[in-house]
């Protein structure tokens, strides 16, 4: 017995040693991170690890005027473009996926089947793949470059495809509702707006937040379709901070400051949701 | 007795569909039996693959039935009709609105779409799918217009004519299935005034719409976003593939026209050698990515889920806080985080730092390792290591969530038994975690196959070799690469094929998914 007690707490110093230092490596980069960004030296590849003095300096020059060259980076422009694309985009892409979930969850119909195995196809399909040819569509209407409209439509018009989690949540609100109010007389829109909807109010919070979070943390798209600085997403507006040979030098401390920044509230969002994605990446399958 | 067996029997018991085991496992010790198993999880990939590929005669064949079957009923419908029906063949609608005002709204909708399909026809649609056959003849130049100015004349656009096409002949599609659908409507308000009923009103066929045809209103707009947005556009770049469009001939200055040359150009000439190299690292890429992310996330997470640790909840979401940064941040950073400056050891990279300074490990050169952009096994390898940092939380996340699914029992009844830790993984919990991660796994390996910003922020497809080889560069990032950076000498049919390449890995292995995911088939278990 005796043997075996100490066998056990041997293993577990073991797992508590390999878990610490896992954490230590894990969480080393963005320790690093926020104390760049509260650093006072500029440059990625300085004389230390850490910065010797620490300064608020950083965040300042994200503001207007905080900054001699602001204009060439105005970050809080680009938080505002971001915002703007990014609720549009979601509102749209929220509405659209519901629609969809709610029509292949609970309406039968003779082309369900064959709708639900092609949008699971299309929606396999990397955006990336279209995205070239759709950037050459918009420009043929001035949708691109440099039009937050023809972003705002790239990101949210083929939501539809992304239907998987919100269904299978359908799938486990009871029939027995949708029958009892069609025997009041309810219609079947009337029962997807006032009754379905408010009852899935946790996966419809968790769609809001991945069509929001989607376009917020979207790199390729935008830098694809915004060209001028005026018109950047956080996402691409921010690697300007570093892109080329010189700049990590000059800027990487206020790329830091943006990225702690930006970073903040989608940390805490992901906290919030974390339940939901444990869900959403199992699938359905977890459940059967 | 004999009949509630018999009640037992007839109830149809849904077992999940497992792999029939080739080899013969029993007697052989727990590491054989975890390759075999792997091995056998391959073979049934492999198996459904094969399956996919025989179905598809047969679904062609079921396609033409299909549109077979839509003539006969249209020609039926015609020669059954009375003259009213027959008109709305070519007025469409004229069947409903002609017949009584009940039918005005429907009957107007259907007149509406045809006119509105003529007028894109003639305005916009028609010129363009003319000139599909050649992309355009006129190429733009200077000359007098009719007003007698000297100009610049626009020419035709290759491009525009392209899209336009598409857009043209997927909008066809859709009006012949209106067409269709008036000529049943038109039928059915004949019959309907045959037998003596009255035909339903404007009332009853608003109520059908929020209720019987709930599934074309509610579906209308996202289907329609998604043709515009994704078939559209991926037809498009598809046939952009059988072009020469490339730099040379980009419009509106030039015109572009069909050929097969991309082809060649991509698998056996200038980009021949980098194709079949690219290919070779993207999989090898998306196998080491998906595998090592599996495996130490599945051992990550059985640590912490392990009985007698405590924390739990500070262990898992010190390692989410990494996910749950934004990824292009975490990326950049790690790019930073990792920079060499060639001789000078004052000014390195943070880590060259840390191995120079807190480890004292000397290194050639005295600025420290060149991590990404030095030699290609250690790029490559760097690679998977950051995207390991950067993805392994989320399979920790979704094993943790398996685990907890586990019945306790099976693992108490097992410790009865006297099964050892390393037994318990292999029969119960390994199992279980692929019952669930398998079809996962596929789509994960897909993901990584078009993982484009690991591989854009951290090496930017580098380091480059003799030929703009790119030693880490995937497909994706290549195509992105020779069509949207390198602007100058964008080869955009190259970028067609490669995409196309990527298309049908992807279209295999989406597939397979499809086909393997069990909650697809079983989805009325819980109404």
């Amino acid at each position: 017995m005796i043997g075996l007690r100490s066998k056990r707490i041997a293993t577990d110093t073991a797992i508590y040693i390999i878990l610490t230092v896992m954490v230590f490596i894990w969480l080393f980069p963005l320790v690093w991170m926020i104390l760049r960004a509260f650093g006072n030296e500029p440059s990625s590849t300085s004389a230390m690890v850490f910065p010797e003095g620490y300064t608020f300096e950083n965040f300042k020059q994200l503001f207007p005027g905080g900054a001699s060259d602001y204009n060439a980076f105005p970050y809080m422009t680009w938080i505002g473009n971001t915002l703007l694309v990014a609720t549009c985009s979601c509102v749209i892409s929220t509405l659209f996926v519901l629609m969809v979930s709610y029509a292949l969850s609970r309406l039968r119909f003779k082309m369900r089947k064959k709708l639900m195995n092609i949008a699971l196809i299309l929606g396999l399909f990397p955006g990336f793949l279209s995205m070239i040819a759709m950037y050459f569509m918009f420009n043929l209407f001035s949708l691109t470059p440099n039009n937050y409209i023809g972003l705002i439509l790239a990101y949210s018009l083929g939501a539809g495809t992304g239907y998987y989690i919100v269904k299978g949540f359908f799938d486990t609100v009871p029939l027995a509702i949708d029958e009892a109010a069609r025997i009041d007389g309810a219609t079947k829109n009337r029962i997807f707006w006032t009754m379905i909807i408010p009852l899935s109010k946790p996966i419809i919070i968790y769609t809001i937040l991945t069509n929001f979070i989607g376009p917020w943390c979207d790199y390729i798209m935008a830098s694809v379709f915004m060209t001028r600085s005026k018109y950047y997403t956080v996402a691409v507006g921010i690697r300007k901070f570093i892109e080329g040979f010189n700049l990590p030098k000059t800027h990487f401390a206020r790329f830091c400051a943006g990225g702690v920044l930006i970073s903040v509230p989608i940390v805490i969002l992901y906290l919030i949701m974390q339940k939901f994605y444990v869900s959403g990446i199992t699938g359905g399958a977890a459940k059967g | 007795m004999v009949r509630s067996r018999r009640v037992v029997r007839s109830r149809r018991v849904v077992k999940p569909k497992q792999a029939t085991p080739t080899w013969k496992l029993y007697n052989r010790p727990w590491y054989l039996k975890l390759i075999f198993g792997i091995g056998n999880y391959f073979k049934d990939v492999g198996i459904m693959i094969w399956n996919v590929i025989k179905a598809i005669p047969f679904k062609i064949w079921a396609l033409i039935l299909a549109i077979g079957h839509g003539f006969q009923g249209l020609w039926n419908r015609f020669k059954n009709g009375d003259w009213r029906t027959r008109m709305s063949y070519l007025i469409m609608g004229f069947g409903n609105y002609s017949r009584s005002p009940r039918q005005f709204l429907i009957g107007f909708l259907y007149l509406a779409v045809e006119i509105a399909y003529v007028l894109i026809l003639v305005l916009g649609g028609g010129p363009y799918l003319i000139k599909f056959g050649s992309l355009g003849t006129e190429i733009e130049h200077f000359g007098y217009d009719e007003m007698g100015e000297y100009v610049k004349i626009p020419g035709d656009n290759s491009l525009k004519i392209l899209i336009f096409s598409v857009f043209t002949i997927l909008l066809t599609i859709f009006f012949v299935a209106m067409y269709i659908q008036n000529t049943k409507s038109a039928y059915k308000a004949q019959k309907t005034v045959e037998s003596g009923k009255p035909l339903s009103t404007i009332r009853q066929q608003i109520n059908y719409a929020l209720n019987d045809g709930y599934h074309t209103t509610i579906l209308a707009l996202p289907i329609f976003g998604v043709l515009l947005i994704t078939v559209l556009p991926l037809i498009s770049n598809i046939l952009i593939a059988f072009t020469n469009y490339n730099f040379n001939n980009s419009p509106p200055a030039k015109l572009f026209t069909w050929t097969f040359e991309a082809f060649g150009k991509t698998f056996a000439g200038q980009y021949g050698s980098l194709l079949w190299r690219t290919l070779g690292w993207t999989l090898v890429w998306a196998f080491f990515a998906t595998f090592t992310n599996f495996f130490f996330g599945m051992f990550l997470a059985m640590m912490i889920n392990k009985k007698s640790i405590k924390m739990k909840v500070f262990w898992r979401t010190c390692f989410v806080i990494v996910i749950a940064v934004p990824d292009f941040v975490t990326l950049m950073l790690m790019s930073q985080f990792f920079s060499f400056a060639p001789n000078e050891p004052k000014f390195t990279g943070a880590f060259n730092h840390i191995i120079h300074e807190w480890f004292h490990i000397q290194t050639e050169n005295a600025g420290g390792v060149n991590w990404f952009g030095g030699e290609v096994w250690l790029a490559r390898m760097m690679v998977i290591i950051v995207n390991l940092w950067r993805g392994m939380p989320f399979t920790m996340l979704a094993t943790m969530g398996i685990l907890m699914n586990i019945p306790a029992e099976l693992y108490e009844s097992s410790r009865i038994d006297g099964a050892g830790p390393v037994r318990r993984f292999v029969s119960i919990t390994f199992p279980y975690i692929m019952f669930v991660m398998g079809p996962q796994l596929i789509t994960t390996f897909t993901g990584n196959i078009n993982n484009f910003n690991v591989i854009f922020f951290l090496t930017g497809g580098g380091p480059y070799k003799m030929g703009g080889y790119g030693a880490t560069n995937l497909l994706i990032t290549w195509l992105f690469k020779i069509t949207m950076q390198d602007t100058a000498s964008a080869e955009y049919n190259v970028g067609s094929v490669i995409g196309i390449i990527t298309f049908i890995i992807s279209a295999v292995l989406a597939l397979i998914v499809f086909n393997s995911s069990k909650s697809n088939k079983q989805e009325d278990t819980f109404q």
